[in-house]
């Protein structure tokens, strides 16, 4: 989505969010005319949104999406391990 | 139906905003669903904590809902889509910093490559494990063994010369297949060693007992030793005791730079198997004519 339906997705106002992405919370695509917005964009934006709501304050906020990122990563990790690797050992003869 | 907000956010009704806030904060940092992306109890348990908050946040609500001129009812968010849903795909903010660092020599390294948007999940297979028995000669002198896994086909596998017990040999390609076109998995086969009935292994050193018989022990003479790689002549010095280790240079454990271990063979005086009358005779008078020398010799060597 472009910038002027994500802001309205995101409830955000435009300033917020060319700050957000200038600390490097969002990452939105750069596009040629446009930047290119998707779900999980609207989604990591309700997040941050949540967590200030919650009294973290902005030196905290990137620490802790890196962590959820990271987290995630170790989830997918995990997935992908226990679906195929769990199988045991065999003895060859 | 939904709860009292007061309830829901474990408040009373005379709260001030303040306490209110707070107490919606610590409900929130626990059940935020992105906080809990294995929970999914969290998620419902977080929207009922956020709807009582707002509600309980808007002093012009919560003044309407205490004068009963609304409910509880409808206050609900609209489903809110969370980070989670999104986080598990594949996207500009992935991160593996979790786990780069085993990520090295093995399988990690290649369940995830960077892939960007809309990238298909491509995996390479997974290894398969094995162990692999072999005999302490096949072990220490190599070779080729083909061995048959468990889905009946065979595998070809060289036996480095020298494999210790424990060693994990890696058969490139020879694992599991990949996933939507990822290249297959290794065959990772531990060898185990079974023990010899003359050999014992240490580092690269072979160390063997060897019987002697006593004419060789006193007069020296040549015998034959038992190698991983058949036997050889040695010379026994005269005079050679129970115990003596000689060496034999190169006879050990090859190693993979080509050169090779050592063999230690521990002496061992054996008397002939059967009685020996003349024997018996012969040590009588040796040792009456040296009787005081010899009781002398052996509580010296015994350290009275």
């Amino acid at each position: 989505m472009k910038t002027g339906e994500f802001l309205i997705a995101a409830h955000l106002r435009t300033e917020v969010l060319h700050a957000w992405i200038e600390a490097g919370w969002l990452m939105p695509e750069h596009g040629a005319t446009d930047d290119s917005f998707s779900e999980i964009d609207v989604a990591r934006a309700q997040l941050i949104r949540d967590l200030q709501g919650m009294g973290v304050n902005k030196e905290a906020v990137p620490i802790i999406l890196d962590l959820i990122d990271q987290m995630h990563g170790l989830r997918r990790t995990i997935r992908a391990l226990l679906s195929e690797f769990a199988a045991p050992a065999e003895r060859a003869h | 139906m939904a709860a009292d907000p007061y309830t829901t956010l474990s408040v009373k009704k005379d709260a001030s905003p303040g306490d209110i806030q707070k107490a919606y904060r610590k409900l929130a940092k626990k059940l935020h669903p992105d906080l809990n992306p294995g929970n999914k109890q969290a998620e419902e348990k977080f929207k009922d904590v956020s709807a009582a908050y707002d509600l309980l946040s808007d002093s012009d609500k919560r003044a309407r809902f205490d004068r009963g001129e609304i409910d509880a009812s409808g206050q609900e968010r609209p489903r809110q889509r969370y980070y989670r849903d999104f986080a598990d795909g594949d996207s500009q903010y992935s991160s593996d910093a979790g786990f780069a660092d085993f990520a090295g020599e093995d399988i990690l390294s290649d369940i995830f490559g960077r892939q960007g948007r809309g990238g298909s999940f491509r995996m390479r297979g997974p290894d398969a494990h094995y162990q692999l028995e072999l005999d302490f000669l096949e072990a220490i002198n190599g070779g080729k063994k083909q061995i048959t896994l468990p889905d009946g086909s065979a595998l070809d596998v060289t036996i480095p010369p020298g494999s210790r017990d424990g060693t994990v040999l890696r058969l490139r390609g020879k694992g599991r297949p990949g996933l939507g076109g990822g290249p297959p998995g290794d065959a990772l086969i531990e060898i185990k060693v079974r023990p010899h009935p003359l050999f014992r292994r240490k580092d690269d050193d072979i160390h063997v007992e060897l019987p002697i018989p006593l004419r060789d022990a006193v007069l020296g003479g040549k015998v034959i030793v038992p190698t991983p790689t058949g036997t050889v002549t040695m010379t026994v010095p005269k005079w050679s005791n129970t115990g003596t280790v000689l060496r034999l240079k190169g006879r050990g454990v090859p190693r993979p730079n080509g050169t090779s271990g050592d063999e230690y063979v521990t002496l061992k005086i054996m008397l002939p198997e059967k009685r020996d009358p003349e024997l018996e005779t012969l040590i009588g008078q040796w040792a009456s004519a040296k009787s005081s020398n010899y009781s002398g010799n052996q509580r010296r060597a015994m350290g009275a």
